[in-house]
């Protein structure tokens, strides 16, 4: 397999780029493996990279039931941050904000990290106090975070609302300079190349119906396509945990619901930042090809449907204009929604389950792209080593029976509500 | 005694607005008589009669069919509430199965009517507001603007529109706004 | 977009409603001293590809609740009841 560098793409260049090679091969299962992680979407095809590179296990398989990143990491808005507030989480995430500033390189694939940076917007004092809290948690634990006041915003972002009688008056914003963006399709295929390149098998277009049993441990998986043993296996299924881990006998603290995203037409370069709304669940970027990225709140009912109604189309736009008033003149090109993970804290799960045989990584609700990288990192290590890192240890399955929920949003168990 | 003001007393300037000629749109604002809930639970039936034979009425009614009487009117809002227009005083039908509550303070009246009046309320509620669908003496309770209404067909293009205090405004606006296509007039309260 | 049957108000938009939580969990007797009834109950979800029932609240009609049979995958919407004659 080429590597990748500016003389091949010179040198392939050269020969009417008829002859650079496949990017990961389409093997034929083997009967068995040390590992099978379901799901190849960012975090299964990162999990088996990592546990390769980290831990020297090649003999994996990812299997996915569709066309490998064509799940949530193919429908997500692409906003990479390290600014979560509760123990469990902030340590997690800058993890991966580190192994994002690195990542092309170590993948040798351009995954088009932009750390072009966040504003999370104030708008009352009480925020701003709330933002104050945060970002001294970040800067305690190393973490850069700064925090603008009214006119510093307006002079780095001119063409939000600064109205005298704004609905929603801008009070100021934390920012953190090294988040950004990164291009989702890229890190399933760079995560998927590396992997391949270290023996992983990606096995695509298999569908996991069922597990293979012996006594109480899982010992594999039936397919759509035929049984493959496998010492250790790993859901990686975000969106689907539960129904995987039913298949287990296990019922989790998840919830699944959709969550839309859209994108405008192409427009000359206006948001070089991400921009996320205080007021309301809305966020908003701007991709490389000029169309603005944005999302907001979940639907709010349990879906699978991939697909979300007109009404929170509605009510993710009239956030967009409250927050950017000049958006109202371009044109929706399209719109699409994932499945989420929502689980009963906000939080995920990178743990063992009660099965033996079986690990769990999911319960990512909506904030899953950012922590694509550790996800996989953290996952592998839980898996090769039978024990969390520490960077994992909270994302258990039973901190609710223990009362060590890592709640954000504080607002219970109430999945759509985190 | 005190003097109760309109919630819509800084948006009704009497006139004719929008485009010019005969107005499709007549818009007000009426003063209601009182209004009041009664609200119980599995005993409803029971616990409401008093308060019927009271404003000589017979039935709690149909979830779709206003009732009216001498000085009152009255809707059956649900299986166990009821919303009634009266002056009179019904604090003393209260009990332990039984919550009276008096709403005169909390909801105001917009009148929409004329030619126009059925399809700009279209515009604004997910109902369907056909004239073989919804009948003078009809009502029913949806969301207008993202507000809880309750829309009670008064005439073949007259309609009452109960809204609560705090958005008022807000629904006034958006209805004139909706309307000013086709012309509106604004006249006093009635 | 979803329509949903209310028994008291008819066929409405799904804007009419809040969606409340999965139908399908027992709350436990109130005497219940055992954790594993309570973590079911509040934590743990069945969360199916598939129907579920569940309670929706008509927060700008009638305002009651109601328990609906719902279709997760397609939204395909079954049987609406009010939640009081489900639980009888």
């Amino acid at each position: 397999m080429t590597h990748y560098s500016a003389f091949s793409v010179f040198r392939h260049a050269l020969r009417g780029n008829k002859t650079w090679g496949r990017a990961w091969r389409d093997p034929e299962p083997k009967a068995s493996y040390d590992v099978v992680i379901v799901g190849g979407g960012g975090h299964g095809l990162a999990t088996a990279y990592y546990l390769a590179k980290e831990h020297g296990i090649t003999n994996v398989a990812v299997i996915e039931k569709g066309w490998l990143g064509g799940g949530n990491t193919g429908r997500n808005t692409t906003i990479v941050r390290s600014n979560y507030m509760m123990p469990g989480n902030t340590m997690f995430y800058e993890r991966s904000m580190k192994l994002w500033e690195n990542l092309s390189q170590d993948l040798n694939y351009n995954v088009m990290i932009s750390q072009r940076g966040q504003y999370n917007l104030c708008h009352s004092p009480g925020q701003m106090d709330a933002a104050r809290r945060r970002g001294n948690v970040m800067r305690a634990n190393g973490i850069d975070a700064e925090l603008f006041d009214r006119a510093e915003v307006r002079r780095r972002l001119p063409y939000l609302d600064y109205t005298e009688n704004a609905r929603f008056p801008i009070h100021g914003a934390i920012y953190q300079s090294r988040a950004g963006t990164a291009r989702h399709d890229a890190v399933a295929w760079g995560f998927a190349r590396g992997a391949d390149r270290r023996g992983v098998d990606i096995l695509q277009q298999r569908e996991v119906t069922g597990y293979l049993w012996e006594g109480g441990r899982i010992v594999g998986v039936q397919t759509n396509r035929g049984d493959i043993r496998a010492g250790k296996v790993g859901l990686c299924v975000a969106g689907h945990s539960g129904h995987l881990a039913r298949m287990a006998g296990l019922r989790l603290p998840i919830e699944t619901h959709s969550l839309q995203a859209f994108v405008t037409e192409p427009y000359k370069p206006l948001v070089d930042t991400v921009i996320s709304f205080g007021a309301a669940h809305f966020y908003i970027s701007q991709s490389d090809k000029g169309g603005l990225v944005l999302g907001g709140d979940l639907d709010m009912y349990n879906s699978y449907a991939q697909r979300g109604g007109l009404p929170i189309v509605e009510h993710t736009l009239a956030s967009a204009k409250a927050l950017m008033p000049s958006v109202s003149r371009l044109k929706l090109l399209r719109h699409w929604a994932g499945v989420m993970d929502m689980s009963m804290d906000g939080s995920p799960f990178i743990a063992k389950t009660p099965v033996d045989g079986l690990y769990l990584n999911g319960g990512w609700c909506y904030g899953g792209f950012k922590a694509t990288p550790a996800s996989g990192w953290c996952f592998a290590h839980t898996i090769a080593r039978d024990a969390p890192h520490a960077d994992n240890a909270e994302f258990t399955l039973n901190r609710f029976e223990r009362g060590y929920q890592i709640d954000e949003k504080g607002m219970g168990p109430k999945p759509n509500a985190h | 005694m005190v003097e109760v003001r309109s919630p819509l007393r800084e948006r009704i300037t009497p006139g004719q607005f929008g485009a010019p000629g005969d107005a499709g749109v007549v818009l007000g604002n009426r003063t209601l008589a009182g209004l009041w809930q009664i609200a119980g639970w599995s005993d409803f039936d029971e616990a409401a009669d008093p308060v019927l034979q009271a404003l000589g009425l017979t039935a709690l009614g149909s979830y779709r069919q206003a009732q009216q009487a001498a000085g009152v009117r009255a809707w059956r809002t649900a299986p166990d509430r009821m919303l009634f227009e009266t002056p009179q005083d019904l604090t003393p039908f209260n009990s332990a199965a039984l919550a009276v509550l008096d709403l005169g303070h909390a909801r105001t009246c917009i009148t929409l009517s004329g030619p126009i009046a059925r399809d700009v309320l279209a515009q604004v509620i997910a109902v369907d507001t056909a004239p073989d669908v919804l009948k003078p003496g009809m009502f029913l309770q949806t969301g207008l603007h993202s507000v809880a209404v309750l829309v009670h067909c008064t005439g073949p293009d007259a309609f009452e529109i109960l809204v609560p205090v705090t958005w008022a405004e807000s629904v006034w606006d958006i209805l004139f706004e909706n309307a000013l296509p086709y012309g509106i007039a604004v006249r006093e309260a009635a | 977009m979803i329509r949903i049957n209310c028994p008291i108000c008819g066929l409405r938009s799904e804007t009419e409603f809040t969606y409340g939580e999965d139908a399908s969990v027992t709350r436990p007797a109130m005497d219940e001293s055992a954790a594993q009834p309570w973590l079911d109950y509040v934590f743990n979800r069945d969360n199916p590809r598939g129907w579920h029932r569940e309670y929706w609240h008509h927060a700008q009609g009638c305002r009651q609740w109601l328990v609906l049979e719902r279709n997760t995958l397609t939204h395909e919407i079954g049987t609406c009841r009010l939640a009081r004659e489900d639980a009888a």
